[in-house]
Order: structure tokens, then C-alpha cells, then sequence
């Protein structure tokens, strides 16, 4: 999902004390563990981990490592996570990944969660770069860029592609309006984002009113905002972070524009702002109601850190399940786990792989194909799945 | 004589030496033409591959440059007159600049630099079509005064803008540079490797003429040696030592055929010898008759001292003549001895003749190898001069690409502001092209100097014929030494002829000598007064044994001059 391009957006938001303590101790116990060697097969994990979301990410990723190693590990061997910090910081993702791909020890990566990360990265992981030999099965999590889909045989990705999510959500704005008004923070995320809901909408028989970009720096959004007052808009698709989003519906709401809004998975974070962004609808990468993995994983999730999952953690979880399958398969080498990925839901390959997020199958580009992508609406402080929205 | 066997292996033989060892050179410089050529072809190829990625960095360089100024152009246009199609405009460029950018990005080679500049661009460009933008809303809402201050606020970025756009310019002339320099090492490894080829190939030159050579004189001169004192009839000849291929079987040849006439004259030696021997006796024998002849005479005139001295006369006679008869017998098979040996030694000298030949026929054929391999070094040279032709058309094309990037300088020129980055460029292209042809001068004096190399080996390759020449001439030699050898066999024959002859022309004389004395033998008891008859039968057989005399003598002379004959040869 998330595309930040750089950890400004979540920066603002300061981590608890007892989340930071507790992350503290988790690199430091893996760091500990890995130095084993031959009895230990070692997956990479690499996010922005300060953040609330990585944090999420991380906790997701530690679960499905337990439950691995609690059945039999991978053929008797101990599964270790080596988790990385990139910051969402692309510079730090691309050192990371020159580090992961010259470590021996370590057969695949989860991660990264961004969209910009995962695609300054790919070149390293996919072998391309002169300067770092070698390749690692990438399996991003979040990183839901339809650029992602074309960056080479070495990455894949937990999360649907903008440009498909962007098709599921047009058709829920379409029902509600045919005249749409589209902002977007400029940026990849948000313009590939913006211009798949906007070309879905069109194709659709429905209406672009505005298509307005925003920046980081953007504080008054009043401008937009009047003109759509001005020309009657009745639905706002929002195509950014949702601190972003946060305040424009604040603003709107400010300046008496009625208008409802809709995003993508990047404004699920408003449900626990409070009632002004009620009725807000949401993309969803992954909702605890909607299959009955999904709710075993929030079960799971709820027993262990005494919280309800969110997309990040059940990506997370799903990449390193994955990943486990493919090792246990194939054998944890870096060469069997992108043969097993490459071929997964395909003639002679693996069944498709069933997690939390839905039934997985790669095409031709590493995309999951025809996963599912609900749409929530905010009720009451919680998110429901908004009835129609699931293809 | 004892040869020791030519070790088994391939290069034991000079023709296998001259054929492996040429193929191999040939090899070698082959590797050493088509390493030049794929040099060539290979730094072609790196240069057109650097230009076309340089010439897609440009053209998304300037069409982004481009399509960025007229996103700003028109932004200022709709604050002036605002209409759908210059928002249209604006929308369209911002989404095509965004396009290119990525497109930009997408490049494989981008240096740091270019990186870096790349992501300015981006943040700017993204910062100002947010305020563009957000000034189109005010505009539309009536807010015309905001929108220009907007505008105005964001007008330093803009100028920012151009200028790291600018600097992507010099972020290519860089990467020009970085490039030019990896292909000057390039080039330059391959032409060490391809020195180390030519010295090892010269090396292997020298060493193969250096060993051929020596395989050849070293033999020759034992031959030499063996055939001269050989043709002096000293058979003792020995060749000693390792003898290569070819030398080795015509000396086995020489060194037999050396053994069997050792053999051969030895036992005629003792033949001579025995005959001599024969002949002695013979003489003396007849002396003796010629004695008792003289005692029958004598007898004659007391011939009535009674019939039985004279039986007794005539019966030591008659056993004398018995003796005699024994002796030429054996006279006569040895000399059919001396005949059957002749004939061996004629027919083992024929055969020493033919191996000779043979081996004549072989050191023809290694004559015709060493004119085939000098026949294929010379289409080598042919091959180099090709690569001088090849290498005169890089040098062409290199001055040509050298003339367009002038013009294209003076084009950029001419082109003022715009065109500076594109001279650079230029520039840079020229110096590309001054760089091919420097590469191509050096692959034409690499060429050059394997040139002169394989005009060295046709040289080595001209004196190594001569030397298969002189070998020819010794083998000759050897052929007429045999040929002498014959001859003298055929006197040996000869003489032996005489002797049995002689011994013949004896067996009538004794005959003659049985018949008179039978006559004497038979008339003396009933004519014993016959003296007359008898005295006359006397005189008769006085004058056959003189004659027996005479061919004993001449026998012994044949003997003799057989005995001289063989001893000429030192055994």
C-alpha cells in the first residue's frame, strides 16, 4: 500500500515508548540468533520499523516466523528474521539491499513495504546492478505502485497493483456518483494511483470534475476546495497518505463542502481519528472479516500483541509464510525460492498459496493476479466492509 | 653397429615436427589475426552501444527539458486567459514530463550524478505544478491576485529548476568521459594479450626451426662420416646415438647393410685363403710328378732294369694323379662357393641401394612439407595485408564520424544558449573518434610487426629446405658408395670365374696326363723294348704336367689377386 516516498508523512505521528522498547529487543534477540549457521535458514525483513506501520509489519512477520518454526521449522531447521530499518528512505533500502544480497546467509526477503523503496531496490535484489553480484527473491509487502510490476523475474509482492485496486474502487465511486473529483499527492504513488481511478472511472462511463495534485508541503487546500464547492462535487478520491487526507476533509469540512471521500489502503489509518471522517471509504488490502484465514490470523494476531491486525501486519505475515512454503519445497536456497514464486498457481508449479490476504498467484510481472480488494467503509470508529465493494 | 629405437611420440620424427609444430604456429597467428579483428570489431561494436545510450539520454534529456518549460508556459498562460485547453495543455505536458522522467530514469549507466540531479528535478518539478495548479484553482474562484503572488513566490524554484535541468547536460559530458576512458582500457588489455600471443608465437617459431634444424645436422653429420668411411671399405662403421624419425631408419638401414658385408667379405677372406692354400699343394703336387716324370725318363734309358720298377713308377703316378684330381675338386667347390657368395653380397648390396632410395624418397617428401608450410605462412601474410585493408576502413569511418561531430559543433554553435550542451557532446564524439583511429593505427602496426615476423620465418623456413637439400646430396653419396661396393663385388665374381676356369683347364691337363700315363702303362710290359715310344710318351707327359704347372700357378695368382681384392676391406 503504502508508497511514501519519503518517512515524512509518519514521522509526525510519535511511536510509544513500550512499542520502541519492544522492537529494540526483537532485532536485538534476532541478532543474537543468527550467527548459528548451518542449522538456521535466515529470511531478511526490511521496512521502515520506527514506523506505526512497520512496527505492524514487523509483529506480523515475527507471527507467522513462531508459527513456522512451532511446525517443524523448514525441514528441521530454525527460521530466523533479519530485520532491516530502511526509514522508508529509498538511499537507506538500496544499502540494505546490497548488504542482504552479499550475506550468504540469507535465502529470501520480506519486504520492503513501500512502493518507493521496493523500486529503487529491485535492481540490486534482481542482480541488475554492476556493482553488487548476485540476486534474492524480493516479496514486497505493501508496495502497491503498478511500477512495481515491472521490475524484473527477482521481485514479487503480497499487495495488488494500484492499477487494479484503482479498478475495484472507480466502480464503488461510480455507484455513489458519476462525477468524481480526483486529488492526489504528486508523486509516483499518487499519480499512478490518480490515473488508474481516473482512466477506470472514465472507461466506466463516469466524470473527472478536478484532478488536482498536492505536495508534503501543502497545508491549505482551501483553493481546490472552493472551486469543487463551486461546481457542486458530491464525491472527493483521495489518491494519498492519510495524513494528507486528514487534513482535507478537516478543511472541506471547514469550508462546508458536504462532498464524501474515498481512497485507497493509504487512508485506512483515519479510523481512529474521530467522527469527522465518518462514512470515509477505504481500499483494504486485508479485512478480518473477509475469509476464514483472515480471521484465524486475527485471532492469532489478537493472542499474541493483545491488538487487532492491520494490512501491514497480514502482508507480512502472508510474504514470510510464503516464503516458508517455498523454502520447504524447493529447499531454502535463493535460486528454489524464485523457481517456486516464478511457477506458484501455474502449470507445474505450486497450488496457489492461500493467506491471510487472499488466494496468491503471480502473472508474468510478479502481481498477485485477481487477489481480492475490499472496500470499508469508517463506521462508528471501526472499518466494515462496505457491501458490493469486494470483487 | 647398434642404433638405439627411436623413442615412440609424436614429435620424434622432423616431418611430424614440421607439420605439428607449423599447424600450431599457424594456430597461433590465426588467434593472433582474429583477435585483432574482434578487437576491432568489438571496440566498434562498445562505441555504438555508448553513442546510442548516450543519444537516448540526450533526446529524453532535451525532450524533457522541453516538455517542462512549456508545462510552465502554459501554467502562466491560463492565469492570463483561462480556457479548458491551456488546462488541457497543462495537464498534458505535466503528465508527458513525468512520462519522460521515468522513462529518464528507467536508463541503464546512470551515473550518481545524474541520479541526483534526477530526483532534484523531480522534487521541484512536482513543488511547482502543485502551486501551479493550486494558482489555477484561486484564479477560477476569482482570486486573481493570490494566484499571481502564488505564482510569484514559486518563481525561484523555477529558476532552480532550469538550471538542474542544465546540469544533467554535464552529468552526460561526464558519462562521455567515464566511457572513453573504460575503452581506452579495454583496448588496451586486449592489445597486451594479443602481444603475449605474438611473442609465444614467435617464441615457438624460433624453438621448432631452432630444434628442426638441429635434428637435421646432427644426424647428417654421422652419416656423412659412416658413408665416407664406409666408401674407403672400412666397415667398422658405427652409428652411435639418437638418430630422430627418418635418420633413424636410413641409418638402420646403412648400419645393417654395413654388418652383412662385414659378414660377407669376412668369409671370403677365408675362402682366398683356403683356395691359396689348394693351390700351393697343387704345385707342389705337380712338381712332384714333373719329378717323377724326369725319374721315367731316366727309368727309360735302364728300361731293362725291369718291368716292375716301372710298374712300381707308374703306379705312384697313377696315385699322385688320384691326389691331384681330389685336390681340383675341392678347388672347384670352393670357388662355386666364392660364386654363391658373390651373388649374396650382389643381392644384399641391391637391397641397401633400395632402402636407400627410400629413404631418398622420404627426405623428398619432408623437402615437399617444408615448401607446403612456407607456401601457408606465405597466405598468412596475404591474410595480414586483408587486416591492413579492414583496419585502413575503421580509419576512414573514424575521420568521417571525426568531420560530422565538427559540424554538428558548429551546428551547436549556431544554435547559441541552447546548443552548448549539445556541443559538449560533440566534443566528446570527436574524441571518441580520434580514439578509434589512434586503436586502429595500433592494430595496423600490431599488424605490421606479425608481418615482419612471418617474413622471418619464410626465411628460417628457406634455410631449414636447404638443409633437407644437403641431405638429399648424402644420400646420394651413400648411393654411389653402394654402387662402387657393387663393382668391386663383381670383380670378386670375376676372379672367382677365372679361378674355375683354371681349375677346369687343370682337370684336362691331368687327363691328358692319366691317358699317357696308361699308355706308358699299357705298352710298357709288352713293349719294353720300345724305348723310343716311351721316352717319346715321356717327353709327352713331361710337357702336360709343365702345362699343369703353369695353370697351378695361375691359379694361385687368381687366389691371390682375391685375397688382395677382399683385404681392401678393413673388417
Amino acid at each position: 500500500m503504502p508508497r511514501p516516498l519519503s518517512s515524512r508523512g509518519f514521522s509526525r505521528r510519535p511511536l510509544p515508548r513500550a512499542v520502541f522498547l519492544a522492537l529494540a529487543a526483537a532485532v536485538g534477540a534476532s541478532a543474537c540468533g543468527r550467527g548459528g549457521g548451518g542449522g538456521q535458514v535466515t529470511f531478511a525483513l526490511s521496512g521502515p520499523l520506527q514506523q506505526d506501520y512497520g512496527v505492524s509489519t514487523q509483529r506480523g512477520a515475527e507471527l507467522a516466523v513462531k508459527e513456522v518454526n512451532a511446525n517443524g521449522g523448514i525441514d528441521h531447521r530454525q527460521l530466523v528474521l533479519l530485520p532491516k530499518d530502511d526509514g522508508a528512505d529509498k538511499e537507506k533500502a538500496i544499502a540494505i539491499a546490497a548488504e542482504l544480497v552479499k550475506d550468504p546467509r540469507v535465502v529470501a526477503l520480506a519486504g520492503p513495504v513501500n512502493s518507493g523503496t521496493t523500486i529503487a531496490s529491485a535492481p540490486i535484489y534482481n542482480g541488475q546492478a554492476g556493482s553488487v553480484k548476485g540476486a534474492l527473491p524480493q516479496l514486497a509487502t505493501t508496495a502497491t505502485s503498478p511500477d512495481v510490476s515491472r521490475l524484473g523475474d527477482w521481485t514479487y509482492r503480497i499487495a495488488s497493483s494500484d492499477s487494479a485496486n484503482a479498478v475495484v474502487l472507480a466502480s464503488t465511486a461510480r455507484q455513489l456518483t458519476p462525477r468524481v473529483a480526483v486529488m492526489y499527492t504528486n508523486d509516483d504513488y499518487g499519480r499512478g494511483l490518480a490515473g488508474a481511478f481516473r482512466d477506470a472511472l472514465v472507461k466506466g462511463g463516469g466524470e473527472v470534475a478536478e484532478y488536482d495534485p498536492f505536495s508534503d508541503s501543502t497545508a491549505d487546500f482551501s483553493p481546490y476546495l472552493r472551486r469543487m464547492q463551486m461546481r457542486g462535487v458530491q464525491l472527493v478520491f483521495v489518491a494519498g497518505l492519510d495524513v494528507a487526507a486528514a487534513a482535507i476533509i478537516q478543511q472541506a469540512r471547514g469550508l462546508g463542502l458536504q462532498a464524501r471521500f474515498i481512497g485507497g489502503d493509504g487512508l485506512v489509518p483515519l479510523v481512529g481519528k474521530g467522527p469527522t471522517y465518518e462514512g470515509t471509504l477505504v481500499g483494504l488490502l486485508y479485512h478480518p472479516a473477509a475469509s476464514d484465514r483472515a480471521r484465524a490470523f486475527a485471532q492469532a494476531y489478537h493472542q499474541a500483541y493483545g491488538a487487532d491486525p492491520d494490512p501491514f501486519a497480514a502482508a507480512a505475515y502472508d510474504a514470510v509464510m510464503l516464503l516458508a512454503a517455498a523454502a520447504r519445497a524447493n529447499g531454502p536456497t535463493r535460486e528454489g525460492i524464485q523457481r517456486y514464486l516464478h511457477t506458484l498457481g501455474q502449470n507445474g508449479g505450486a497450488p496457489p498459496f492461500q493467506g491471510a490476504t487472499g488466494d496468491i498467484k503471480f502473472d508474468a510481472h510478479g502481481d498477485p493476479l485477481n487477489k481480492g480488494f475490499a472496500v470499508g467503509v469508517i463506521t462508528n470508529g471501526t472499518i466494515q466492509l462496505n457491501r458490493g465493494g469486494t470483487r | 653397429m647398434s642404433i638405439r629405437e627411436a623413442r615412440t611420440g609424436f614429435f620424434q620424427s622432423i616431418r611430424d615436427r614440421l607439420t605439428y609444430g607449423g599447424a600450431f604456429l599457424v594456430f597461433l597467428i590465426l588467434a593472433l589475426a582474429l583477435g585483432s579483428l574482434w578487437t576491432v570489431s568489438r571496440l566498434t561494436g562498445r562505441m555504438d552501444e555508448r553513442l546510442g545510450s548516450l543519444r537516448r539520454t540526450t533526446e529524453i534529456g532535451s525532450s524533457l527539458e522541453s516538455l517542462i518549460l512549456n508545462q510552465i508556459a502554459s501554467g502562466e498562460r491560463y492565469l492570463v486567459s483561462p480556457s479548458p485547453q491551456i488546462a488541457q495543455q497543462f495537464a498534458d505536458f505535466g503528465r508527458q514530463s513525468h512520462e519522460q522522467r521515468r522513462q529518464y530514469k528507467d536508463l541503464k549507466d546512470l551515473t550518481p550524478a545524474e541520479q541526483q540531479e534526477i530526483v532534484k528535478v523531480e522534487g521541484l518539478h512536482s513543488r511547482i505544478e502543485v502551486e501551479y495548479a493550486l494558482a489555477h484553482a484561486q484564479r477560477d474562484i476569482g482570486d486573481q491576485a493570490g494566484a499571481l503572488a502564488r505564482v510569484a513566490a514559486i518563481r525561484p524554484q523555477t529558476q532552480e529548476l532550469q538550471q538542474e535541468i542544465s546540469k544533467i547536460s554535464a552529468a552526460q559530458a561526464e558519462k562521455v568521459a567515464v566511457a572513453s576512458t573504460q575503452l581506452k582500457t579495454q583496448a588496451r588489455t586486449t592489445e597486451i594479450v594479443l602481444a603475449i600471443i605474438g611473442i609465444v608465437a614467435a617464441a615457438i617459431a624460433a624453438a621448432l626451426v631452432f630444434s628442426t634444424i638441429r635434428g637435421i645436422t646432427r644426424p647428417l653429420h654421422e652419416l656423412v662420416t659412416a658413408a665416407d668411411r664406409l666408401g674407403q671399405g672400412d666397415l667398422r662403421v658405427s652409428l652411435n646415438g639418437n638418430m630422430t624419425g627418418e635418420f633413424a631408419s636410413l641409418a638402420g638401414a646403412f648400419s645393417g647393410m654395413a654388418v652383412q658385408l662385414r659378414n660377407i667379405v669376412g668369409e671370403t677372406v677365408s675362402t682366398a685363403e683356403r683356395i691359396g692354400t689348394f693351390a700351393s699343394d697343387l704345385s707342389s703336387i705337380s712338381e712332384e710328378v714333373a719329378a717323377s716324370s724326369g725319374e721315367v725318363a731316366t727309368a727309360m734309358v735302364g728300361i731293362a732294369s725291369g718291368a716292375e720298377t716301372q710298374s712300381q713308377g707308374l703306379q705312384a703316378t697313377q696315385e699322385a694323379l688320384d691326389e691331384m684330381k681330389a685336390r681340383a675338386q675341392e678347388i672347384s667347390n670352393a670357388s662355386r662357393m666364392v660364386v654363391t657368395l658373390t651373388g649374396q653380397i650382389f643381392e644384399v648390396a641391391t637391397r641397401s641401394r633400395q632402402e636407400v632410395s627410400t629413404a631418398l624418397a622420404r627426405l623428398v617428401e619432408i623437402r615437399d612439407v617444408v615448401q607446403a608450410s612456407a607456401n601457408q605462412v606465405t597466405e598468412l601474410e596475404q591474410t595480414s595485408l586483408q587486416i591492413d585493408r579492414f583496419v585502413e576502413t575503421i580509419t576512414g569511418i573514424a575521420r568521417q564520424t571525426n568531420l560530422l561531430a565538427l559540424n554538428a559543433a558548429i551546428e551547436a554553435a549556431r544554435a547559441g544558449e541552447h546548443g552548448r550542451g549539445f556541443a559538449v557532446v560533440a566534443e566528446e564524439v570527436r574524441k571518441l573518434a580520434e580514439g578509434l583511429a589512434r586503436a586502429a593505427q595500433e592494430v595496423a602496426q600490431n599488424v605490421h610487426a606479425i608481418r615482419s615476423r612471418i617474413e622471418g620465418v619464410v626465411g628460417t623456413m628457406g634455410r631449414g629446405q636447404e638443409k633437407v637439400a644437403d641431405v638429399e646430396h648424402v644420400s646420394k653419396g651413400a648411393d654411389a658408395a653402394l654402387e662402387q661396393i657393387l663393382a668391386a663385388v663383381d670383380g670378386v665374381r670375376m676372379a672367382a670365374g677365372q679361378v674355375e676356369d683354371a681349375v677346369q683347364r687343370n682337370g684336362a691337363a691331368m687327363e691328358g696326363v692319366e691317358m699317357a700315363v696308361a699308355e706308358v702303362s699299357g705298352t710298357s710290359e709288352s713293349h719294353a723294348a720300345s724305348a723310343e715310344e716311351v721316352s717319346a710318351a715321356a717327353e709327352e707327359q713331361s710337357a702336360a704336367t709343365q702345362e699343369m704347372s703353369a695353370s697351378s700357378m695361375e691359379l694361385l695368382h687368381a687366389a691371390e689377386r682375391m685375397r688382395e681384392l677382399v683385404s681392401g676391406f678393413q673388417t
